[in-house]
């Protein structure tokens, strides 16, 4: 047994191929790791002795460790791919979820509008990348007086077939329009009105992806869309299963997988300014109190748009990429499931916090996408532990840390320093 | 007070129906530049609905309000900030799970331009604009005695104080009018005799203040002029010491006896 088999085995971990159970040793080998290193450094994790601002405590926690976060997802899927192809597959499905969580995130935490129909960006999302990417677009010329004009765009294969740089801004692009035109009629709505009219647009987009075969035949109905692009930077495609590098093969997702990340880094980074911007304190304000926040200024319709709109890009995005890695969409693809799970996500890590919204979709992720696969079993074991979250800890896990972020600037104001107790030496 | 002081606002033959009620019948209200004016009444006499009709949160059934040489009937509200008025509500309304220090910065949010690109991109502009909306705030908190809180949630503060931040809130805006109503409701008298001293000297910062009070002893020590509103209908206007002399106002608080 070599050195590799040996340390493949050891992540492998005792407890035999379900995938939960691997995770959890692997979880278990990294709390162990992470006790160790402080030990080592003799700065043993202790109990904050400041009077607890509980409020954004482990929002913070998560933004001070943000480097050790990213190696950690820069190098799990090596150590996945060694473990088997599976939890890749998994841990790249939840990545999207990431994104879709963090743009979900503007729309019900920040500004509180509470929307359940996010999955319909996903799903214009998906639609524009596989309009665009496929020959599906051909086949519509094909039926209709437009076949000349068609013939001026087949390339090497039929159809539109634009590069993705331009394809994944541009499916955010629309996804962000259709949020404003969904944005439009239900201004006036708040709480659960406006939920019930969300979730209608939601069911209603994939209601019309589903009929949209006639009588153009645009989405291809419930069959969708097929022979989508994978994403192809120069002649490197990320679709194509020989990739190597050096003697290591590269599997897609983990192309895939990489290109999510470096979205969600940039998607984050994007989002925080803009919290942290006048448009995050007008968005906040809308939440609070709607009919204040209009005294004190804010143009609230605006406000409310560019927070669909903004909401709408993110999701789109995240759809285009889903499209591309699964060479094909469908309707079905797009349950009003999809949005419940993303809300879930949001409101597990805390509501109005971009480290809950991103930690939330980890974990709320991996416990429906890990929980047994039986298909009913899974829900309800799902819904169990959702229950027990809500009881136990009903703010989420890491609740906003708006209090926190408006005192960054301590050090130009001294009042402040001298008011704030700080941890004992 | 001169009496050639330009008029800033000017209600005319305002009328408000909700419905088959009428909540404001036809009233006549005159606002100068830089006095503090009041307008008392009893409980449903109409006051907050005129308020609400001058911020644009309601429209006019019929009549015009000017402000500043221009009618503002049927503005929205965050035009009419930006122009230039300001208001604090009788049910505070701050938002809650903010910090104090956003709260006052919200209020500053039609001072500021920076486009949503360049919060992204943190331009300098957007930088600089930001520091000073900061520094803004704080002078604000400052002035009304709430500095040293800047970093609790609003809803943490007492409720005195809250008053306070709603009005900070609202001057951060730089408004030229600021409408105050019920500034005392719920509050005990240190905190009314200080309210007081604060509301002049907002006025000596050259704000124009429009007060709805329903505490006489509050608006009586601190107002120029004073309007009393009952069931919608002005029935007094003058200095104080008038009005309080007035046969139908002492009926409308204390009733006809009959």
């Amino acid at each position: 047994m070599s050195f590799v088999d040996a340390f493949v085995a050891f992540l492998h971990g005792p407890f035999g191929n379900n995938p939960f159970a691997i995770l959890a040793w692997q979880a278990l080998l990294a709390g162990a790791a992470y006790l160790i290193v402080r030990l080592v450094r003799g700065r043993v994790p202790r109990q904050a002795t400041a009077p607890v601002r509980l409020a954004g405590k482990g929002a913070s926690v998560v933004l001070r460790n943000r480097y050790a976060l990213l190696l950690i997802g820069l190098f799990l899927p090596l150590i996945e791919l060694l473990t088997g192809g599976y939890l890749l597959s998994v841990t790249y499905s939840i990545e999207l979820y990431v994104l879709l969580a963090v743009g979900l995130n503007i729309v019900v935490g920040f500004t509180g509008l509470l929307d359940l129909g996010y999955v319909a960006f996903f799903a214009v999302g998906a639609y524009v990348y596989g309009l665009f990417a496929s020959p599906q677009l051909y086949e519509i010329t094909k039926q209709t007086t437009y076949f000349l004009v068609s013939q001026s765009v087949v390339g090497p294969q039929p159809g539109f077939h634009i590069s993705m740089l331009v394809l994944i801004p541009l499916a955010g692009a629309a996804a962000a329009l259709f949020g404003v035109l969904i944005g439009i009629p239900t201004l006036r709505l708040r709480g659960d009105y406006l939920a019930i009219v969300t979730l209608g647009f939601g069911e209603i987009t994939r209601i019309f992806a589903n009929n949209l075969d006639q009588p153009i035949n645009i989405t291809n109905g419930p069959n969708g869309i097929i022979n989508i692009d994978p994403v192809t930077i120069g002649s490197y495609s990320f679709g194509n299963p020989a990739n190597h590098l050096g003697p290591f093969q590269i599997p897609p997702f983990l192309n895939y997988y990489y290109l999510v990340l470096l979205l969600i880094l940039l998607t984050v980074f994007i989002v925080s300014r803009l919290e942290r911007s006048r448009v995050g304190r007008a968005w906040a304000a809308i939440r609070e109190d709607e009919t204040a926040a209009q005294v004190a200024g804010i143009n609230t319709r605006n406000l409310k748009l560019l927070a669909y709109a903004s909401g709408g890009f993110f999701g789109g995005m995240a759809g285009a990429i889903y499209a591309a890695g699964q060479h094909l969409i469908a309707p079905d693809s797009f349950q009003l499931f999809v949005s419940i799970l993303v809300l879930v996500m949001v409101v597990a890590g805390g509501m109005g916090s971009i480290p809950g919204a991103v930690v939330g979709a980890i974990v709320v992720g991996f416990l429906y996408f890990l929980s047994p696969s039986l298909l009913y079993l899974r829900i309800l074991v799902f819904g169990g532990l959702l229950v027990l979250l809500i009881i136990v800890r009903p703010q989420g896990f890491l609740p906003s840390a708006q209090r926190e972020r408006e005192l960054e600037e301590k050090e130009e104001d001294p009042s402040l320093v001298a008011a704030t107790p700080g941890p004992a030496p | 007070m001169t009496a050639e002081a330009a008029t800033i606002l000017e209600l005319k033959q305002v009328r408000k129906e909700f419905g088959g009620l009428v909540a404001v019948d036809d009233v006549d209200v005159a606002v100068r530049e830089g006095e503090i004016f009041s307008l008392i009444g009893p409980n449903g006499a109409g006051k907050t609905t005129v308020f609400n009709l001058i911020t644009g949160l309601d429209v006019p059934t019929s009549g015009t309000i000017t402000f500043a040489g221009r009618a503002i009937a049927g503005l929205k509200p965050h035009v009419l900030a930006q122009l230039g008025i300001a208001r604090t509500f009788q049910n505070i309304r701050l938002f809650g799970n903010m910090s104090v220090l956003g709260n006052v910065l919200v209020g500053r949010h039609s001072r500021l331009h920076a486009a949503y690109w360049k919060a992204v991109v943190r331009t300098p502009d957007e930088r600089a604009e930001e520091k000073d909306a900061r520094e803004k705030a704080r002078e604000y908190l400052e002035f009304v005695g709430l500095r040293r809180r800047h970093g609790d949630l609003a809803n943490n503060l007492p409720y005195g104080l809250q008053r306070r931040l709603e009005i900070a809130r609202a001057l951060a805006s730089e408004p030229r009018l600021l409408l105050l109503d019920e500034p005392a409701a719920g509050t005990n008298p240190q905190e009314k005799a200080a309210l007081g001293d604060l509301i002049r000297s907002i006025r000596d910062r050259g704000v124009t203040l429009f007060l709805i009070e329903h505490d006489m002893k509050v608006v009586m020590g601190i107002s120029d002029r004073v309007t009393v509103l009952d069931h919608g209908e002005k029935i007094a206007e003058g200095v104080p010491e008038d009005v309080r002399k007035d046969r139908r106002v002492i009926e409308a608080y204390l009733g006809t006896g009959a």
